[in-house]
This record gives C-alpha cells, structure tokens and sequence, in this order.
C-alpha cells in the first residue's frame, strides 16, 4: 500500500502523511504520537471514513482515493477497523457482531468463521451474549473478532487498550500479536504509549504536528525523537533473557550481563529501560566486583543540568546516570575517565516483546 | 354511538400506518443521513402539513387529486371511481397529512445513533443501505414505533382534510371526528360526548406510549 495525503483543519495544523506499507503478511505498525498530533485522521483517512484533501491513496492496484475521483468506499477497501471504545452494534448477540461483515457468505462458512474467530479469542462462554453484558476486555476481543472475520488486508487499531483497566489492556496486548500472526494480516497501531509501541511493534511511525517525521524500528525511532514519553523511560535497550533466578531476570545487552525484576511471563526478548535515577556511580576498583549490576564504564559525556548533572557512559552498552552535581565534583568525574556503574535491579524496567 | 363512523376511522388509521411506515422509512433515510443539497427542501416539505391549516392543505388535495388532474384522471381511467370523495382518496390524503407525524419521531432517533456504529458497519462491508437497515433502523426501532404511533394517531383524529378530500359520505368517508361534527350541528350532545370521551381516552393511551418509549430511549 503506498500512501500520501494531506487534510487541513480550520484549527491546528494539518495532517501530512506519506509512507508505504506491505499488504499480505503479518507484520505490527505503530502509529506513535502525542495525544492529539493526527494519527487518528490517518487511520480514518486510510479507512476512507473521512476524505483528505489532497494526494494519493494506493492498494494492490486499487485507487482508494485520488482527489478528482470519488473515493472508495470504505466497504469496497477490505480493512479492518477497531475503535477505541468497541463500539459493537447493542442489537446483536457476540457471534452476531462477528458474523456482521460475513453478510452474503454461504451459511456453512459464515458459521464456521464465527466458531473459528470465538474460538481463536477464547470468546466460547460469551457468544450468545449480548455486548451490554460482557466486560471492557471482552467487548474489545469482540470487537478485534469482527474486524478479522471478513479476511480483511489490513487492520487498523486506533488505541483499542485506551479504554480497558490494566488487566484487561495487558492481556489483550499479549494475544494481539499472536492473533494476527495467526491469521497473517498486517496491521497498522495507534498508540500514544510507548511501552505498548515498544513491546509490539515491528515498526515505527512517528507522528508530530501532524507529520510523519520518521520511520524505522520502534526502538531506533523512540530514541531519535526525544518524545517525552520516550525520555522518562531512560536507556531503552534490546535485552536476551538469558536466566531466571530467585525472581529475576537474568538479560544480556550486547553481551553485558544484568539483573531485572521479572515481570512474569515465559518471553525471551524484552528491552531494558534503565533510568538515569536508578544509577549511582563510584570511583577505582574497590567494591565487590561480583555485586549484581556492577558494571565498569567508560564517561563519555557530562552534561550539567543545574544541582543535577547527567553523565554519559559506555558500559559496553549507552547508558546514563543522573547524579547531583555535588557528588560529580566530589568523585572529580571527567570524560574518559573509568567508573564504575550501579544499578540498582528495582530501577530496571522490563517490556517483554510479545513473540 | 356510531359504530360505522369509528370502523372507517380505525380502517382509515391502520391502512394510512400501513402505506406510510414504508414510504416514510425510505424519506426518513436522507433525511437523518444525507448530505446533500435539497435536503432543507425536503424537510421542509415533508414537514409542512405541520404548520399548514387543513382547509388550506385539503384544499391543494382536491385540486391534486380532483377528476381534472394527471392523478385524478389517471385513477379514474384505471379504476372506474374518482380519487376525491372516496375511501381511496382519503388514505392518500391521510399517508400525506400524518407523514411529519410519522418522520419527525424516527428521524430524531436516527440522528441519535452513534455514528461509529454506522462507521463500524461500513468497514465491514455494509453498503449504504445495508448500513441504514442493518443498523440504523434497528437500534432507532424507539422512534419507529414512535413515529407509528403518532401517525395513526393522528390519522384518527385528523378533521380538516377529512372534510375537504372526503366530504360527508356515510360508510366511505364519514370518520369518527366528522360524526361528532354532525352530531353536534344537530344538537345530538350526548353522542357527540360518548364519541369525544372515546377519542380522548385514546390520544391520552397514546401519548403515554410514546413519552413512555422517550424515556426509554434517553435511559
């Protein structure tokens, strides 16, 4: 799919898009941004819910919108599409919400699909139920269950955990890769989240102001942008779990060894974010060099930040340490100089990448 | 009483039902949903029997309906019988005086549909129509039966047009508000009384029905 449009807006600035997306295999786009930057608009562009102003929309040879011509359709495009509330139609049953977009499938496949999609989305119990009586996460399930249902090309998610308490959004979070990887459909996430983008994303779109400003892996692209999210988070490192010992994790980053509570859960790929807070840092060689996350580290940069300064090192992995500026003065740190870095365990956090 | 009178009225009311609720739901359709240019125009004629007095739409009838006009003419070529001062006459002038009745309800329910449902609906393949009768028409059901309800309503009671278009003639066009007409011009009070207390027992049934359904909607 080739994509390249622009929409204005009589208040804020306009939305300008331009990318190219895979149909025909799996593979879990992010469209990350701040609250109100226009991912939605894109999606709702995409899905032909509302028309650009100007540009191109391409699929599989199909003209999807071309200002001179009157769009397709949103019924004709063959995508997917999940609200951030569910919005299942009230007057149906769970099967009769995903059994909507099979209208005009012959009888014996349109209930074989149902069955199939209830059961792929662990919806067994709730089938004849109406969507007033089940939960948030349920009501989300249903609603990922309808979209899928027709054999759509692409699906496209616009903040579908927005709504849902934590439980229910971790959950749902950790099939939804599986389930589209199942069904090989590719898709295309808003999130505002970072760790969600993170944690599912094969790639990365990153929106601002109403632009795509860049594009690559969520990991290369949440380190380019500076997004505050992104920054509260510190380090964000590609991890191996290489143990798992007396309730942590035992990661490797680029062949450094390092101790992280464990979230649960049996993945094997995770990134560690590693705030500048949780690292202290001490001079020469004394110490235990066995202590756990006791890394020698080379200062590469210090940047002072008023009572606090920010130390920049390479402990075989980029890593920073937030110390006050007191502290930096008293151990006499100076770039290229040798440390030793401390983190402490409890200050890692732990994204497992959904398989 | 008069019996004769009441039967025509509830034939006349259930008949005008029956023609209007098909007729109406497909003008309701662009009118809750269109965007296009005539659409103040067309609410503004379909809704203009509101405002309009009796006489004055009654009038328009005879003159569109009469032997004299395309459709008098046509009728009468193809049935043998005038279009004015008949049964036949008088249903059409009923489906087009109590059609606002009918749209107003279903279109402010269809207005209050959540739009995502219809947007949802489109992405999974509905047309525009399958959108309106899968949907849209469903969850506004409220506002039909609304709609439904205060339409026949409305068509037992209506006088004005009745009297224009259908005149006076026993057992064809004399409904249960022209009898109390006549029952009153000849002094007979006491049926015009029976008659009146029946028709306000019925508007008032009516009327909770409908504010009844109202509230449902809003919960």
């Amino acid at each position: 799919m080739k994509a390249r449009f622009s929409k204005a807006f009589p208040s804020g600035p306009a939305i300008e898009a331009e990318f190219e997306l895979a149909l025909g295999s799996f593979g879990l786009t992010v469209l990350f941004g701040p609250s109100g930057c226009g991912k939605t608009t894109v999606l709702r562009c995409l899905a032909g819910l509302e028309q650009p102003d100007q540009g191109l929309i391409q699929a599989g040879g199909e003209v999807w919108f071309r200002p001179d011509r009157p769009p397709m359709p949103p019924a004709r495009r063959g995508i997917g599409y999940v609200f951030q509330e569910s919005a299942l139609f009230p007057h149906l049953t769970v099967a009769g919400n995903i059994a909507f977009g099979l209208h005009g499938w012959p009888r014996a496949e349109r209930r074989a699909r149902v069955a199939e999609l209830i059961q792929l989305m662990g919806l067994d119990e709730f089938a004849e139920r109406r969507p007033v009586e089940v939960s948030g996460g349920q009501k989300q399930r249903v609603a990922l269950a309808r979209a899928l249902a027709p054999r759509p090309r692409l699906v496209l998610l616009d903040e579908p955990f927005a709504s849902l308490d934590r439980a229910a959004a971790d959950q749902l979070r950790h099939n939804l890769r599986q389930i589209l990887q199942t069904l090989g459909v590719p898709a295309i996430l808003v999130t505002h989240d970072a760790q969600e983008a993170l944690a599912l994303g094969d790639r990365m779109l990153f929106m601002a102001e109403g632009r795509i400003t860049r594009d690559g892996t969520p990991a290369e692209v949440l380190s380019a942008t500076g997004d505050p999210a992104r920054a509260q988070m510190g380090e964000v490192l590609r991890a191996r779990v290489t143990g798992r010992v007396e309730g942590l994790l035992r990661l490797e980053v680029s062949g450094v060894p390092l101790f992280a509570p464990d979230p649960g859960g049996g993945f094997t790929e995770a990134y560690a974010c590693i705030r500048g807070e949780g690292v202290s840092l001490e001079q020469g060689p004394h110490g235990h060099l066995s202590q756990r996350n006791r890394l020698p580290a080379t200062i590469v940069e210090i940047e002072p930040l008023g009572a606090l300064c920010r130390v920049r090192l390479d402990a075989g992995m980029p890593l920073e340490a937030l110390i006050t500026t007191w502290a930096c003065a008293d151990l006499g740190l100076e770039p290229g100089q040798t440390v030793h870095a401390l983190i402490k365990a409890s200050a890692i956090q732990v994204i497992p990448i959904e398989a | 009483m008069d019996w004769e009178a009441i039967r025509l009225s509830l034939r006349l009311a259930f008949s005008s039902a029956l023609l209007l609720a098909p007729l109406g739901i497909l003008l309701a359709w662009p009118l809750a949903y269109g965007c296009f240019k005539g659409r103040v125009l067309l609410e503004a004629v379909t809704s203009i029997p509101l405002v309009l007095p009796p006489t004055v739409l009654g009038f328009y009838l005879i003159v569109a309906l009469g032997p004299r006009s395309p459709i008098g003419a046509a009728w009468e070529s193809l049935t043998g019988a005038r279009l004015v001062f008949s049964f036949q006459g008088l249903l059409l002038a009923q489906v087009i005086t109590n059609m606002p009745f009918f749209l107003q309800p279903l279109v402010a329910s269809l207005g209050g549909v959540d739009r995502r449902l219809l947007e949802v609906a489109s992405t999974l393949g509905a047309g525009r129509a399958g959108v309106y009768f899968r949907v849209a028409l469903p969850l506004a059901w409220r506002g039909l039966l609304s709609g439904l309800i205060l339409s026949f309503a409305h068509a037992i009671g209506e006088f004005g047009v009745v009297l224009m278009v259908g005149g006076n003639l026993p057992g064809k066009t004399r409904t249960a508000s022209i009898a109390i007409f006549d029952q009153v011009q000849s002094f007979d009070l006491a049926g015009a009384s029976r008659t009146a207390l029946l028709l306000l027992g019925f508007a008032f049934a009516v009327l909770a029905c409908t504010s009844w359904l109202r509230a449902r909607e809003r919960a």
